[in-house]
């Protein structure tokens, strides 16, 4: 039995089900997992910022 | 098609110099739109007004309308008056979309002539003005323009040969006008002065250019007059001082007070042209009282239009030709800013930099006293810190900005409220950049409370806000700083975020597509909107957004992950699979894609590849629907 949680040292598990065991479930119930499976929208998060190239210079005073 | 508002107006800026095209089209505008829908009218109000200030006798100004008119827009980058431009355009969309008028028309006429600010107008309005609802005529004897109107009109606008008003050459001119009368020879010059030498009727032309000097100069002195009659403000950039430069008596000081206005409002091709007219009629004496002035204004106007070898060359001319101690020190500050600031990364010299604040220190210190000697040493030391922030040592960039204003307060208490502004903005900057977050709020609040029609520092407060979790905060920032400014592409995306956190999707949907108006090829805007759509289930709108990305970036990641969502949601397998592992080639950890590839890898039956992907999710970031598809999978296999 593979044991799907992470390592205390955070590494990846070393052991995964196989497809071989995957492929044991009817394909059925396959398209019915993955219909259930939550899409990830990608997205930019990070806010923009005005550059250096437009933010004010300081002028001196005539 | 029925026939709507129709608008013509003059662009030559011998009228009313910088916006004068613009300014005559909102002059003609406003009123109708004021009357049809006031409110609509009054949120552009800051635009309106600081395009044609004339408004101001037809639109009321809140105290803070009023103060955000006033500020100094001197040192702003050349794009602010791209933001102008689209300000004008919005009004103007808006009106006709609010009003619902048949297709309006506007004919900008004599644009061979008009300031490089009316035609970078006119190009924003080509660019985004939908010829059914709005026809734009660009009237010019020449095909010769120059950018960004040359590429607005190729990509929207067709050429039409008009037969020209004034037939004959200049040398028929020359004689139908020689076998003229003498009073009749004058009535035509006159003509030609009345119209601010713009008339393209040769024969007038021609009759003031026979007229003798004295001639001309008077003609000039009663066209003068009548102008300074009745005051418009817009005039006083344009016409008054064209007419004073060839009045009897030549003035340069219309020409002094119309360069330092452009300057302040960040006009500065203008300002430049206004200056060397200047110097030209001072015949460039260093004696002269307005030597200083206009060179400053040469050397900033150079400068912020990046002609930064002109700039160099100017200020070193200076250097050579004068002793005059504040100009001077503004043209070794300028030098600073170049070697600190402006000139390409690979080509900054810090050590430069600070041998230029030095010097221009020294001529700074030799002027008499006055608050405004105070600001100027204040600034250069504000340089200095940039320079120190540069090179790694925040900590005295901070002591330095903080002497400043120490310095301002006591030294200058008179200007403290307008020239601590950009010091209070910087500190916070460094702040930021040396994490201390909350001092840097401190800083942003002290300045809005001095300024709080400072669209920057909102924006600025609100970036801070949003990365600290005060999302509702940076909201009410980005609203302000949306408020304050004529438009601009970083308020509204940003806005967008905020609102799209605070799950206020058609709001960060308007917000976006402001946004794609002001930049039609704002990568992160379209994915973005994408995302929302695909999540609206509005394939469709979000597949367009997605081909605008990839159209100009083959590359990137999160569009072709969108690709595959709608390649997935059409049910279109081998597509999705194609688009997810494109987006993986161009950006291994788009962590979207992975989790998104693992539901298709379940679907193909390949657990073990669904489960790799979304372990590598789950290994860099504790991803909520990693996990969860995780889960799902796991109990699947009866293993959890």
């Amino acid at each position: 039995m593979a044991e799907n949680e992470k390592k205390s040292d955070g590494q990846a598990p070393e052991t995964v089900p196989t497809k071989a065991e995957a492929n044991e479930l009817p394909d059925e119930s396959l398209d019915k997992v993955a219909g259930g499976m939550g899409a990830a929208v990608p997205r930019v998060d990070h806010a923009s910022s005005l550059n250096s190239l437009t933010t004010p210079v300081c002028l001196s005073q005539g | 098609m029925t026939t709507g508002p129709s608008f013509v107006v003059d662009c030559h800026r011998n009228h009313a110099g910088p916006y004068t095209g613009a300014n005559a089209l909102v002059r003609a505008c406003v009123p109708i739109a004021w009357a049809a829908a006031p409110d609509l009218t009054f949120q552009h109000a800051l635009t309106l007004l600081l395009i044609a200030p004339e408004l101001g006798e037809l639109l009321p100004a809140s105290e803070l309308l009023s103060r955000a008119l006033s500020l100094s827009r001197e040192g702003n980058s050349r794009l602010y008056t791209t933001r102008l431009a689209h300000g004008v355009a919005d009004f103007l969309l808006a009106v006709l979309i609010s009003t619902a008028h048949a297709r309006a028309t506007v004919r900008f006429e004599n644009v061979h002539g008009a300031d490089p600010l009316d035609r970078e107008l006119i190009a924003v309005l080509l660019e985004r003005a939908d010829p059914r609802s709005l026809r734009i005529t660009v009237c010019t004897p020449t095909r010769e323009m120059d950018e960004p109107l040359h590429s607005a009109l190729s990509a929207r606008a067709s050429v039409r040969l008009a037969a020209p008003q004034h037939s004959g050459t200049a040398d028929d001119a020359g004689r139908r006008v020689a076998a003229l009368s003498s009073p009749r020879r004058r009535a035509l010059a006159r003509r030609f002065v009345e119209s601010d030498c713009t008339s393209g009727d040769p024969c007038a032309r021609r009759a003031y250019e026979l007229s003798d000097a004295q001639l001309r100069g008077r003609l000039h002195d009663a066209r003068l007059e009548r102008l300074r009659a009745a005051p418009t403000p817009s005039l006083e950039l344009g016409a008054i001082p064209f007419h004073a430069e060839r009045a009897s008596t030549p003035a340069v000081e219309p020409l002094v007070l119309a360069s330092a206005r452009c300057i302040r409002m960040g006009y500065y091709e203008a300002s430049l042209d206004l200056a060397r007219r200047g110097m030209r009629l001072i015949g460039d004496a260093t004696g002269d009282p307005a030597f200083g002035e206009l060179g400053r204004n040469i050397a900033f106007s150079l400068l912020m239009l990046g002609r930064h070898e002109d700039a160099e060359a100017y200020c070193r001319e200076i250097e050579s030709a004068t002793n005059e101690s504040a100009l001077r020190s503004h043209c070794a500050y300028a030098m600073a800013i170049l070697d600190a600031r402006l000139r390409p990364a690979d080509r900054r010299d810090y050590g430069a930099a600070r041998a230029w604040i030095e010097r221009a220190i020294a001529f700074g210190e030799a002027v008499p006293d006055s608050e405004t000697k105070v600001v100027n040493l204040v600034f250069l030391r504000n340089t200095l810190a940039l320079v120190e922030m540069r090179t790694g040592r925040g900590e005295e960039a901070l002591r330095l900005l903080s002497d400043g204003l120490r310095r301002l307060a006591s030294e200058a208490p008179s200007k403290y409220g307008t020239e601590s502004i950009i010091l209070l903005h910087n500190r916070a900057r460094v702040h930021v950049a040396t994490g201390r977050p909350e001092s840097a709020l401190d800083d942003y609040s002290a300045l809005l409370r001095l300024e709080p029609t400072n669209s920057e520092a909102h924006l600025d407060r609100g970036v801070l806000l949003q990365r600290l979790g005060r999302t509702p905060e940076a909201l009410a920032d980005y609203d302000a700083a949306i408020a304050w400014s004529p438009p601009y592409a970083e308020a509204y995306f940003n806005r967008a975020l905020a609102r799209r956190a605070l799950g206020l999707e058609d709001g960060a949907l308007f917000d976006l597509a402001h946004v794609l108006a002001l930049e039609p090829r704002h990568a992160a805007a379209l994915v973005n909107r994408a995302g929302l759509l695909y999540g609206q289930r509005e394939y469709a709108a979000a597949r367009e957004d997605v081909t605008r990305v990839l159209a100009h970036d083959q590359r990137n990641a999160k569009a072709w992950c969108l690709a595959g969502l709608l390649e997935m949601a059409a049910r279109r397998w081998p597509e999705a699979r194609l688009a997810f592992d494109r987006a993986l080639a161009f950006d291994g950890a788009e962590h979207t894609a992975l989790i998104n590839r693992a539901t298709l890898f379940v679907r193909e039956g390949d657990v073990a590849g669904a489960l790799r992907d979304l372990d590598a999710v789950i290994e860099r970031n504790a991803d909520a629907t990693a996990l969860l598809n995780r889960d799902r999978i796991l109990r699947m296999l009866g293993i959890s």
